[in-house]
């Protein structure tokens, strides 16, 4: 009874990491089209450079900031001699943000070491990547159809995990939890750090939802999302939807792999698998309601522990052999031919 | 000159294949394997499909193959076919969701399904050696000779390889070309179309799957008989990105494509290995990240591949024969104008929640006439048209088509007799106007899709390009049979969907707002184009704005309001009836 609890526990704290994922999944999803084979990387990212500051190193991951920062400027850099107005006009955002990111990782290496500190630094880090890496993939292309910008995102997939191998090695990392410890309920220990992660899922949740629907700035994303014309005559520029929506989904995603870290030793590997378990627990939700999603993740990470626990091998092979009975139980009504219109 | 590109792609192949040295020879092996799995991947793409796992299906046939080889004694040969259909029936759920699914979340559900597979591969250690693999799996052998990398038959294993996928290039580019290539191609772009053309839109897309899939699966059967071991090393996430990009790189356009894909990625990768060899010893494997780069820039930058850039310097194929255009359009004129209606709609409703669209609509179409249906924005007029196309079905009330009702899916519509055209052109982008026209008489024809590789439907292919090229000279568009139809202006492109509704041999054509968007001239050639279809006995509804137009061509005319049949009778009795002026045409304008 009590291995069942526990395994119960134990995929309820997995299933909020994939309700982060999910999420972000959800939220670049509904604003941008692109359904983000990439989204699992800036977990590892977020594990990743947590791992490296709290050892005390510069995180590469500001290298991979600023140098993307300076590709994104490279349209303006070469305009510089024509005119110089454009180009600082463009340029003072990514000189701001370069200085903030440069501050923050010097403030936690020299002046204020320390979990919490770290864990900001790497959130504002990896949330810069975000609109970094949608600047240079999807806005070249915005019209591209859907399953072109699904192959973007793998070649986006491929690029960053190679370059954190490259940059970070392949030996995994163990990283400290943020609060030890915890406590025995129902015969059975629950560590502080699992209490966290739930909290912070269910926050972020909530945040989240309150965003989409009760501000404005969420209305105009999901509006975006919907018709990219109907939302420009709107006033609302989809570009901006987007940086803000890949932001905002590599924030979460960083959340997510910060709160993992210490329960399985950071590798560059983490993110994929994740990533990809996230999306079998949304499709339940059809990727787009969020209530649903959650549901599904919790399920998907109790379905992986137990399996976990069962049938070690295969426990990847049954949670994402779920897909096909989800989807076309999700879908079982198919659409009708629409006429012309 | 086409061929001649063929010609020298296949000669310094078979070159290396012959004089190379024995490592590069066993890279040609490996590369002809990778081309072999991505031309079904091309033919997925053609018909709007993707799949991110596909190195799966090329492991489950590599295993399959193995396995029944080696523990149960089937002959390799027979062991290749035992792949293809092992991995074809794994992708079949795929096929299934993809029905339901469309866009979005299809691609993502392929990727779990393909690691799923391949995950399983390596835990069911009982039966393919888990992770470790197994050795001794039989070889191939031709007159005598065993093509196992093994026995150093590299040469010969690279020709047999090559063969194959000389073969398969060959018969998917004629597949592209015949009946299902361009039912295939239509789903792609435009499934309404594909559905009101007579193509059944999910058995297209399961045979997608799982065509795809037994290519893949044949590809992985021979791989393990030439290197004679199986691990799933080779069939992991990379080999599926791997594939991907070799599918992009070479070019979607043509099943060629995946063939110097192949070869530029081993290239890329010999060069990586050799000239950056020190680079990579120094920072760490950087080809992921070149290759997951070049993918990136190619989507953005070249989304049609190396064939794109190739493809325009190559002169047009040539027709086999010279089609004899025949001025014969529609059904030939029955002697008698009979009395009863072709198609008739009886106390029609629709209703779309609390919307009604239609209300309690009756009208009947007589034949070898041209009815025209008007009414102001919002009136059902597109509803009712939907509905006599057999697209939507009514709420209540009958559709009659010749006396009898209606029936079937929507695809299943012309086959009895009623061909459509849309306001909104849907031509098949990268079809020629021949091509496009030739859909019209998808339904006419029934080559399958065995037929259509292997060549056994020159004689149907014939007719119905003959009829699609009696259909255009009809509409007057000979000349520009072989044009890309993108490259017509907006009303030849609406004349070329009224021939390829003509090229369906229908009873009934409904027109959707022919004239919209068309300039004078033309609108008095599609007016004359009108008079002389229902001379050669041909029965139209025109849906249409143009109210010259309408006058000028329709011998009865129903005006809708409001979801209502307004008025309904000879067409200039109705254009002065005082409650159509009021309502459509305006008080004082009349």
């Amino acid at each position: 009874m009590d291995t069942y609890l526990f395994l119960g526990i134990d995929g309820l704290t997995s299933g909020a990491i994939y309700a982060l994922l999910a999420l972000s999944l959800v939220l670049v999803q509904t604003a941008t089209r692109v359904v983000n084979i990439a989204q699992g990387e800036y977990l590892m990212l977020g594990a990743m450079t947590l791992a490296s500051l709290l050892d005390g190193d510069v995180p590469p991951t500001l290298g991979l900031v600023l140098a993307g920062g300076l590709l994104c400027l490279a349209p303006d850099i070469a305009a510089l001699w024509t005119s110089p107005r454009r180009f600082v006009r463009a340029a003072l955002p990514y000189c701001l943000l370069a200085a903030l990111a440069l501050t923050l990782v010097y403030i936690t290496l020299h002046v204020l070491p320390g979990t919490v500190m770290s864990m900001a630094t790497t959130l504002v880090l990896v949330t810069l990547t975000g609109p970094i890496i949608y600047r240079l993939s999807v806005r070249p292309k915005l019209d591209a159809d859907a399953v072109v910008l699904v192959i973007v995102s793998v070649g986006v997939q491929m690029v960053v995990h190679g370059l954190a191998l490259i940059l970070w090695g392949a030996e995994p990392r163990p990283v400290a939890a943020a609060v030890q410890g915890g406590v025995v309920g129902a015969g059975v220990f629950v560590s502080w750090q699992a209490v966290a992660i739930l909290v912070v899922a269910g926050l972020a949740t909530l945040g989240l939802y309150a965003f989409f629907e009760l501000t404005l700035a969420g209305k105009a994303l999901r509006a975006a999302s919907v018709s990219r014309r109907g939302a420009q005559l709107c006033g609302i520029a989809p570009e901006r939807a987007g940086a803000i929506s890949f932001a905002l989904g590599a924030g979460l995603s960083a959340l997510g792999g910060m709160l993992v870290a210490p329960l399985v030793t950071a590798n560059v590997d983490i993110g994929f698998v994740v990533g990809l378990k996230a999306f079998v627990g949304a499709t339940f939700g059809g990727l787009v309601t969020y209530p649903l999603a959650l549901a599904g993740v919790a399920l998907v990470g109790v379905l992986d522990s137990f399996s976990a626990y069962a049938a070690s091998g295969y426990r990847d092979a049954i949670v994402f052999m779920l897909v096909i009975p989800i989807m076309l139980w999700r879908s079982g009504r198919a659409g009708q031919w629409e006429g012309d219109r | 000159m086409r061929q001649f590109f063929f010609c020298a792609l296949a000669a310094v192949i078979a070159a290396v294949i012959g004089l190379a040295p024995a490592y590069y020879v066993s890279l040609t092996i490996l590369a002809g394997i990778d081309a072999l799995a991505a031309t079904g991947l091309i033919v997925l793409i053609q018909a709007g499909q993707v799949s991110l796992g596909h190195a799966a299906y090329v492991g489950l046939g590599a295993y399959a193959s193995a396995i029944l080889t080696r523990d149960v004694g089937l002959t390799p040969w027979l062991g290749l076919l035992a792949g293809a259909a092992v991995a074809a029936l794994a992708a079949l759920p795929l096929g299934f969701v993809a029905l339901k699914l469309r866009g979005t979340y299809l691609p993502l559900a392929t990727l779990a399904w393909g690691m799923a597979v391949y995950v399983t591969l390596v835990a069911a250690t009982p039966i393919t050696g888990g992770p470790s693999g197994f050795d001794h799996v039989p070889p191939l052998r031709v007159a005598g000779v065993d093509l196992g990398v093994a026995g150093g038959a590299e040469r010969g294993c690279a020709a047999l390889v090559w063969l194959l996928v000389l073969l398969a290039t060959v018969s998917l580019a004629r597949l592209l070309r015949s009946r299902q290539g361009r039912a295939l191609r239509a789903i792609r772009h435009h499934e309404a179309l594909a559905v009101a053309f007579g193509i059944n839109p999910a058995r297209v897309k399961i045979v997608a799957f799982v065509l795809s899939a037994a290519l893949a699966g044949f590809a992985g059967a021979l791989y393990a008989h030439q290197a004679q071991f199986v691990s799933p090393a080779p069939f992991g996430l990379g080999a599926s990105f791997t594939l991907l990009i070799v599918v992009m790189l070479g070019g979607i356009g043509h099943p060629v494509g995946a063939v110097l894909g192949a070869i530029t990625v081993a290239l890329t990768n010999l060069t990586l290995q050799t000239v950056f060899s020190g680079l990579i010893s120094r920072i760490g494997p950087v080809e992921p990240v070149a290759f997951g780069l070049l993918l990136v820039v190619l989507l953005l930058k070249w989304p049609g591949g190396i064939w794109s850039a190739l493809e325009p310097h190559l002169p047009p194929r040539a027709r086999r024969q010279s089609i004899r255009p025949s001025v014969l359009c529609g059904r030939p004129a029955t002697d008698a104008r009979k009395a009863e209606p072709i198609l008739e709609l009886r106390h029609v409703e629709k209703r779309f929640g609390g919307l009604q669209a239609l209300c309690d609509v009756s009208l009947r179409v007589l034949p070898q006439a041209i009815l025209g249906l008007i009414g102001p924005n919002g009136a059902g007029k597109s509803t009712a048209f939907n509905i006599m196309s057999g697209l939507s079905r009514p709420t209540s009330g009958e559709v009659l088509m010749d006396g009898r009702c209606l029936k079937g899916r929507p695809w299943q519509v012309i086959g009895q007799g009623l061909a459509r055209t849309f306001q909104h052109v849907k031509l098949v982008e990268g079809m020629s106007v021949l091509e496009n026209v030739a859909l019209g008489a998808f339904w006419r024809g029934n080559a399958g899709w065995i037929a259509c590789l292997i060549g056994l439907d020159r004689a149907e292919e014939a007719a119905t390009l003959q009829a699609a090229a009696a259909a255009l000279a009809c509409v007057g568009l000979t000349a520009q049979a072989d044009l890309p139809c993108s490259s017509l202006p907006l009303g030849r492109q609406r004349l070329v969907e009224i021939a390829r509704a003509i090229a369906a041999a229908p009873a009934l054509l409904l027109l959707d707002e022919p004239a919209a968007g068309l300039r004078a001239g033309e609108k008095a050639a599609l007016a004359a184009l009108l008079q002389r279809l229902r001379s050669e006995g041909m029965t139209i509804v025109l849906v249409e704005h143009d109210i010259d137009l309408v006058m000028r061509s329709v011998d009865r005319l129903v005006v809708l309001n409001t979801g209502r049949v307004l008025a309904d009778g000879p067409a200039l009795k109705v254009r002065n009836d005082p409650r159509v002026i009021d309502a459509y045409i305006g008080a004082g304008v009349a």
